[in-house]
């Protein structure tokens, strides 16, 4: 939620464009964050052709081998292998499919119903705001989680019912900061002016509102990927996110918490590919935040 | 303020309303909510239609809804199906556990985050400011269950200093403190640095300075006491993420509390137990949010005036 309330006042952006291609090459930091989402949408892309083993298939003659560094390691399995004998690399490399393909399918699914309902609550005010905010509340007014652990309880896991999840209760954020904007933006002379000259609803919201809420949205957009690839591996940890069989970065934890007394690296890596990502991803958030809103720079 | 209380109270009961609409409703996504208590291949027609009939399913859903809110209301939650006995019982005895823990991440959390801010936005652009907001970055990028394996790794199997599960003396909170208050840690610290930045700009800091005040009551007195009204308001919110990441975290822990009996109750398939739970942690949720309003009311005498 502090992504809503540091960009709420976010001014529409100007020739952001431009600038943030001109800001990236001053910041190693966002050159940083947007290095390792590289990497892991590189991944995620082109698991295949990088991951050395097969994923879902291991060796049972090289289970728990430790990483390849350490003291009983196997070169070929550089990051060691779990209970299965299947590596850990490979594992890491095929989970980043299901992190990006999660998180970006629910934060979209997520901006537009957020998007949506911003906009209709924003212009159109009265009972349609009224209701679309009270529904806001009550989501804000309840953790997450439980509420994500309920449906999925009742649903059953899967990969599809998560997206669902994770997508419909992420809209809030959106909601209420594209309804701040709108309102705004309603009074000012070129929406009267297309309002004036006939141009239809639809059309005023799509064409003339709609382009000048998009840099917060962007900024939300952002935080909400990282948030949303916590949730997924959290859910997943919990034993009701995507099936077992698939190799995630959640279920390679739960794995890893089993056997942490005896084999650290089970769990060390997968969440260090967890954190990383979240890292990244927060990182060029903070940063996309101050490209568009230069007076939140400190 | 009285009249402030009054409107936000009623808020609280719109919203109990509508989380338990919420958590009823959900039932009814798969279809016919029977089927959720019963497999269709180990029963019979009739013995379905009775199951139906003894958890009121054939009725309209709004008479289902206003039966299980008056129900509710008199503390009676139903019967757990796979423990046997009221939902409500099993919930109490675990509550206890999930309130320790997360008032102790709490604490944690604000013993840690406050004098972190202040550090950081006193000495801004210093290697402390830049420390601290760099850790507290981390810490929020750092999920909850990995930071709790971590802990695991380094202080019960390294150095074997504290237990890995369970639940006892402080020695087995610790840990699991730390775990679940981490992320409120990092995101009070980042909130508590920019507030008291925005506040000490004020003309009213500047004033204080003018009169001749150390910078140490201009921080505290003038500062501080003004940044925390926003952070305050935070932390109502953040006690319901702590109760939100207690089921993670009792889980990692074996921590016997109610966010683990949620999960439990969900590998056993006792959706009651499940939505029991989370009618009773957002009832909580709430009640919380609203004592943080009273306290706001006393923090910020504005509010109270309006």
């Amino acid at each position: 939620m502090s992504a809503v309330a540091a960009v709420a006042s976010t001014a529409p952006p100007t020739s952001a464009g431009r600038t943030a291609l001109r800001r990236i090459a001053r910041s190693p930091r966002a050159l940083v964050g947007l290095g390792v989402l590289t990497v892991v949408l590189v991944m995620a892309v082109f698991a295949p052709w990088l991951a050395p083993h097969d994923p879902r298939n291991g060796d049972l003659l090289v289970t728990r081998k430790p990483p390849a560094w350490s003291a009983g390691g196997v070169a070929t399995y550089p990051l060691g292998t779990d209970s299965l004998g299947r590596d850990i690399l490979s594992r890491i490399i095929y989970g980043a499919r299901v992190s990006i393909v999660v998180g970006v399918v629910a934060v979209l699914i997520a901006g537009a119903v957020g998007v949506t309902l911003g906009l209709l609550s924003g212009y159109f005010g009265g009972i349609v705001d009224d209701v679309i905010m009270r529904i806001a509340e009550i989501q804000m007014a309840f953790p997450f989680i439980l509420l994500a652990l309920l449906i999925m309880a009742v649903l059953g896991q899967g990969l599809f019912n998560l997206i669902l999840v994770l997508g419909v209760s992420g809209w809030v954020p959106y909601g209420r900061v594209v309804r701040g904007q709108v309102m705004q933006l309603r009074e000012k002379e070129f929406v009267e002016a297309a309002r004036a000259i006939g141009s239809s609803t639809g059309r005023i919201l799509w064409r003339h509102v709609l382009p000048n809420t998009l840099a917060p949205i962007i900024v939300i957009a952002t935080f909400m990927v990282a948030g949303t690839i916590v949730s997924e591996a959290a859910l997943t940890y919990l034993g009701l996110g995507v099936e077992a069989s698939t190799p995630t970065w959640g279920t390679m934890l739960a794995e890893g918490r089993e056997y942490v007394q005896v084999a650290w690296w089970l769990a060390m890596f997968p969440g260090l590919a967890i954190m990383l990502t979240v890292l990244g991803v927060n990182i060029v958030g903070d940063w996309l935040r101050d490209v568009f809103d230069p007076r939140l720079r400190v | 303020m009285t009249q402030y209380l009054l409107r936000r109270l009623i808020q609280a009961v719109i919203v109990v309303l509508g989380v338990t609409a919420l958590a009823f409703g959900v039932l009814f996504l798969t279809g016919d909510p029977v089927y959720l208590l019963v497999d269709p291949r180990g029963a019979t027609q009739e013995q379905i239609q009775q199951l139906r009939v003894r958890f009121g399913f054939d009725q309209p859903v709004p008479v289902q809804y206003v039966r299980y809110i008056g129900n509710a209301l008199r503390g009676d939650f139903g019967l757990s199906l796979h423990h046997g006995v009221p939902n409500w019982d099993l919930i109490v005895q675990r509550l206890p556990a999930t309130l320790e823990l997360a008032f102790a991440g709490f604490v944690i959390a604000l013993a840690v985050a406050i004098p972190a801010g202040i550090v950081a936005a006193t000495r801004r652009n210093t290697w402390a400011d830049y420390a601290s907001m760099n850790a507290a970055l981390l810490g929020q990028s750092m999920p909850v269950f990995w930071l709790g394996i971590l802990l695991i790794l380094v202080f019960s199997v390294s150095l074997g200093w504290l237990p890995v599960s369970g639940r006892g003396g402080i020695e087995h909170l610790i840990l699991p403190a730390i775990t679940v208050g981490a992320f409120t840690a990092a995101r009070t610290a980042r909130m508590v640095r920019s507030t008291l930045l925005e506040v000490l700009g004020q003309d009213y800091v500047r004033t204080a300075r003018a009169k001749g005040a150390g910078e140490r009551r201009v921080v505290l007195r003038h500062g501080l006491r003004n940044a925390l009204i926003p952070v305050v308001t935070l932390l109502g919110i953040d006690f319901g993420y702590l109760l939100g990441g207690a089921v993670i975290t009792e889980t990692i822990f074996a921590w016997p509390g109610a966010g683990r009996l949620a999960v439990q109750a969900i590998t056993n398939k006792d959706i009651p137990l499940v939505q029991s739970i989370v009618i009773l942690m957002a009832l909580l949720f709430v009640v919380i949010n609203l004592l943080v309003d009273v306290l706001y009311t006393l923090l910020d005498p504005r509010v109270r005036l309006a």
